[in-house]
């Protein structure tokens, strides 16, 4: 054994008593404690402060600590659920004003042309319930989104 | 005399895959058994890199928090431990950049560590009065390490990870993780002789 093997040796001790090194080094390592006494005294030494490290206190998690993370991630689920259903509502609500925003011409053009002469009504009153009927879809769906639009401000202030 | 190598496939504990598989299917329940399975571990794992056990609480939360949001991406073959101890580690690596970016790379300004005088759990019937005044020298000491080696050495002799885990919670090459443990090793040992506890080491 060369004396910079040794030392190249000696120098890996911390990481051997450590448990740090691969199955070659580990080997390497062993041989030359079975023939160096100085460098088996040094791995006592380390292997000792290992020892004790894993000794320390352990601080263990405070009583409640688990309750008041598992209420956090419920109040979390809570918000999810609460998003989802917004989502879905106002997904709901774009489908109906497009869907009203499509139809309200041939309904309209229905209104006036064929469905009139039902109620006997001129082309002029027609046109006054295609109007109704417009302000009346645009009102229920300014008032779905404001209502919507509070809940997920509401929701956004629990949050925080 | 050594442990044996260090085996690459991670075999989780029984009841763990049961619980990650129930929390992949949108189970709730499975993500608070985790927390209690993990509570010690983990907060242990935080007080001592932040060396503060309120700033351990707050990021134990966060963590899992973090974690409900993303265990989508969580690998269910790779290991779990690694990958909520990097959850862990970024959330106070984090904390620590904002409140005390000095403490990652130098002693506590303090001098004296809030960790070890947390009660610590049931300690083993066989440990000697002299053995845990040297344990509690090595609290100490530690306590004053900058932060990267306190985690390392957390990791290594408190969670009893493999390297090749600590390099997956790290986020750092294999390398850097061997470099930073005996560096960390070898810092403790230079501030145990300098304050004359070292000679209870030899043997």
């Amino acid at each position: 054994m060369t004396v910079k093997d040794h030392s190249a040796l000696r120098a890996q001790l911390t990481l051997a008593a450590a448990g740090a090194l691969d199955d070659a080094d580990r080997m390497e390592i062993e041989r030359h404690l079975a023939v160096c006494p100085a460098c088996a005294a040094e791995f006592a030494r380390w292997q000792r402060m290992g020892v004790a490290i894993r000794r320390m206190p352990k601080p263990l998690a405070p009583a409640g600590l688990v309750e008041r993370t598992r209420a956090l991630l419920v109040e979390r689920q809570v918000r999810e659920a609460e998003a989802r259903s917004n989502f879905r509502g106002l997904a709901l609500l774009l489908v109906f004003v497009w869907a009203m925003t499509f139809l309200a011409w041939p309904l309209g053009r229905q209104l006036a042309v064929g469905a009139a002469s039902w109620f006997a009504l001129d082309s002029a009153r027609a046109s006054l319930w295609v109007l109704a009927y417009t302000i009346f879809g645009s009102i229920a769906g300014t008032t779905a989104a404001v209502v919507l639009g509070l809940n997920r401000r509401q929701a956004a202030r629990r949050a925080a | 005399m050594m442990g044996s190598a260090a085996a690459t496939v991670w075999e989780a504990p029984v009841g763990v895959e049961d619980e990650l598989s129930r929390l992949r299917r949108g189970d709730p329940e499975a993500l608070g058994a985790l927390v209690e399975r993990y509570q010690h571990r983990l907060y242990r794992y935080l007080c001592r890199l932040v060396g503060d056990s309120a700033a351990a609480e707050d990021l134990f939360q966060q963590t899992w928090l973090r974690v409900a949001e993303q265990i989508h991406r969580y690998d269910a073959g790779r290991n779990f431990d690694a990958w909520l101890f990097r959850v862990a580690h970024n959330l106070a690596i984090d904390s620590l950049r904002r409140y005390r970016p000095e403490s990652l790379d130098e002693p506590l300004p303090s001098g004296e560590s809030r960790v070890e005088h947390i009660p610590g759990g049931a300690p083993s019937a066989l440990d000697l009065v002299a053995e845990r005044e040297w344990s509690g020298r090595i609290a100490d000491a530690i306590a004053q390490l900058p932060a990267i080696y306190r985690e390392v050495l957390a990791l290594r002799f408190e969670e009893e990870m493999k390297l090749e885990e600590i390099s997956e919670s790290l986020g750092a090459p294999l390398s850097t993780v061997k470099t930073r443990l005996r560096r960390a090793l070898e810092t403790l040992r230079a501030r145990l002789e300098a304050s004359g506890a070292v000679s209870e080491v030899t043997p």
